[in-house]
Formats: structure tokens, C-alpha cells, sequence
């Protein structure tokens, strides 16, 4: 999958899962933050992303501490998921 | 100046005056519309269960702007027969009897009533003393005992109290006051004439 088409899937995927209403997908970009500015997720709304990486990915996540890198924004983890799923493949 | 605001299926009333009705008597969409209605944005409204919604909607019209009161001598309390038993009969439901569903966090965090208190809390900065009871009689009398001791024990300026009962998306009630110091000596007549011109507690149809 184009990491672009990955970026525009979890980006549906989270504004469904987190029920942002008023958010219109147009106008978050692949870099903007996840939490605070930017999409002004929460740390419950991070457990719910992992809910998604676990249910629509088959990604095993063991250390939460250690996804806050690639919680940075879309992109990066896009390119986390790119990888993770390039492993179990 | 003491102000409340009470929701029922299909109406808000802020001091007696109607100041949202609507057709619908399904809690998600009456509660959306009474939000749009009152030009809030506010994001996190659309994540809360209804318990806290309804938490939200009726706090509203009445908490004054931020900057006008000390968030740390304001107080939060908060009473309901039902607590959070919907939702958290929802959450049971999905987890213990349906195959291969992912548990939400978000869902659980709503399993316990006093998560209006943090709602409340966080959207309007209230840092005083807070409280949550659950109780069988749908009565005014405790919180009104307790907000009395806070204030004279000068540990509040300001106080919102309520309650608040949320069986489901079509039978849901509240009622909140703003108080203030100055109008402590007039309580028991304020919460007395709340109770005439608000609704019934005791004739309300909660099972």
C-alpha cells in the first residue's frame, strides 16, 4: 500500500474510532501532531489507536512507552503500521 | 446570582424559560441538537457517553464565563439514583457476551459516574471540593447539607450542585444549580422553589 493511501486509512480509521465529528478529514495533514495541537487527541484516545493497530493490523503492542515516537503524527505511524505489518507479512 | 437549568426528553429550561426543545426523544440526537443549538465547541463532547452529556448540556447555560469565578473555592456536586449504569451495563454486555470485540477504553472510562465530575471539571477549570453520590431518593437534601458545611467551612465561593438520573437514550433527566456565597442563607428556598417548577423527582418514571 502507498504510504500516502496508509496516511488517508488510519487517518478515516481514528476520526471514526474517536468519533471527531467536527473534524473534517481535508484538513489534517500527514505531519500534523496527533496530540494537542493538531488533532487534540488525549492519552485515551492513544489506547484507542492501539485498539485499531491490534484489531485492523495484527499488531501486537507489549510496551505502549515505547510507541510515542511513532504517535507522532499520521506519518509516522504510517510508517510504523508499514513496518510492523511488513514483519508479519 | 443562583441560576439552574433542568433537561428532560425533548426540552431545556434555564430558569424556567425554554431555551431548547426539540422533536426528537432519542438522547443522541436530542442531545447533538441541543449542542449545535447552543454554539459550543467543544470536541470532547462528541466522545462522552451520554451520562456525561447530559452532565455537559445542563451545566451550560448556567456556570458562568471563565475569569469570573475562583476555580479553586468552586465546588462540584453532583447526585443520581441511576450513576453511570447504562453505559457501564453496555460495556459489561459487550465484553462478556460478544465474540471477538475489541474492548474501547473510551467506552470504560465511562463506567463509573463520577467521569462527569472530571468532565465538568476539565471543561470549566472547577478545582474545589467535588463529590459524587449515589442515592435511592431523588432529593436535593444531602447535597444541599453538604454544600452548606462548605461554604461555612469557607472552603467554597461558589458551588455547582445537581442532579442528574440517565436510563437510556429516551429517559433521562437533570437538574443543576449555580449558587454562590451571598445566596447561601436563601438556599432552602431556592432548592424548594427548584423542585416545584422544575419536574417531580418522586413521579419520575426511572426503573
Amino acid at each position: 500500500m502507498e504510504k500516502q493511501q496508509l496516511v488517508n486509512e488510519l487517518k478515516n480509521k481514528i476520526i471514526e474510532q474517536l468519533n471527531l465529528v467536527d473534524i473534517d478529514p481535508a484538513t489534517v495533514n500527514a505531519n500534523d501532531p496527533l496530540f494537542g495541537e493538531g488533532l487534540g487527541l488525549d492519552s485515551i484516545d492513544g489506547l484507542e489507536i492501539v485498539v485499531i493497530l491490534e484489531r485492523d493490523y495484527n499488531i501486537t503492542i507489549t510496551e505502549i512507552e515505547s510507541l510515542t515516537p511513532h504517535f507522532e503524527s499520521l506519518a509516522t505511524l504510517a510508517e510504523f503500521v508499514a513496518a510492523q505489518t511488513a514483519v508479519t507479512a | 446570582m443562583a441560576t439552574y437549568c433542568s433537561i428532560q426528553p425533548n426540552f431545556i429550561k434555564h430558569n424556567e424559560e425554554l431555551v431548547f426543545s426539540a422533536h426528537s426523544t432519542e438522547a443522541d440526537n436530542f442531545f447533538l441538537d441541543a449542542y449545535r443549538h447552543l454554539d459550543v465547541a467543544y470536541p470532547k463532547f462528541h466522545k462522552m457517553d451520554g451520562f456525561c452529556q447530559l452532565g455537559f448540556l445542563t451545566a451550560l447555560p448556567i456556570v458562568p464565563k471563565a475569569g469570573t469565578y475562583d476555580p479553586q473555592k468552586t465546588g462540584l456536586l453532583l447526585a443520581s439514583k441511576s450513576g453511570s449504569y447504562y453505559t457501564d451495563n453496555n460495556y459489561f454486555s459487550r465484553v462478556f457476551t460478544e465474540e471477538g470485540v475489541y474492548y474501547s477504553p473510551a467506552q470504560f472510562t465511562y463506567t463509573l459516574p463520577s467521569a462527569v465530575l472530571g468532565e465538568l471539571s476539565i471543561q470549566h477549570n472547577f478545582q474545589g471540593e467535588n463529590y459524587f453520590l449515589l442515592q435511592s431518593d431523588n432529593s436535593f437534601d444531602l447535597l444541599k447539607d453538604y454544600a452548606k458545611a462548605l461554604f461555612q467551612d469557607q472552603k467554597l465561593d461558589n458551588c455547582l450542585m445537581g442532579w442528574m438520573d440517565y436510563y437510556g437514550p429516551d429517559q433521562f433527566q437533570s437538574t443543576f444549580l449555580w449558587i454562590d456565597r451571598s445566596e447561601l442563607h436563601d438556599l432552602d428556598t431556592i432548592i424548594l422553589n427548584i423542585n416545584k417548577t422544575c419536574f417531580d423527582y418522586g413521579k419520575a418514571t426511572v426503573s
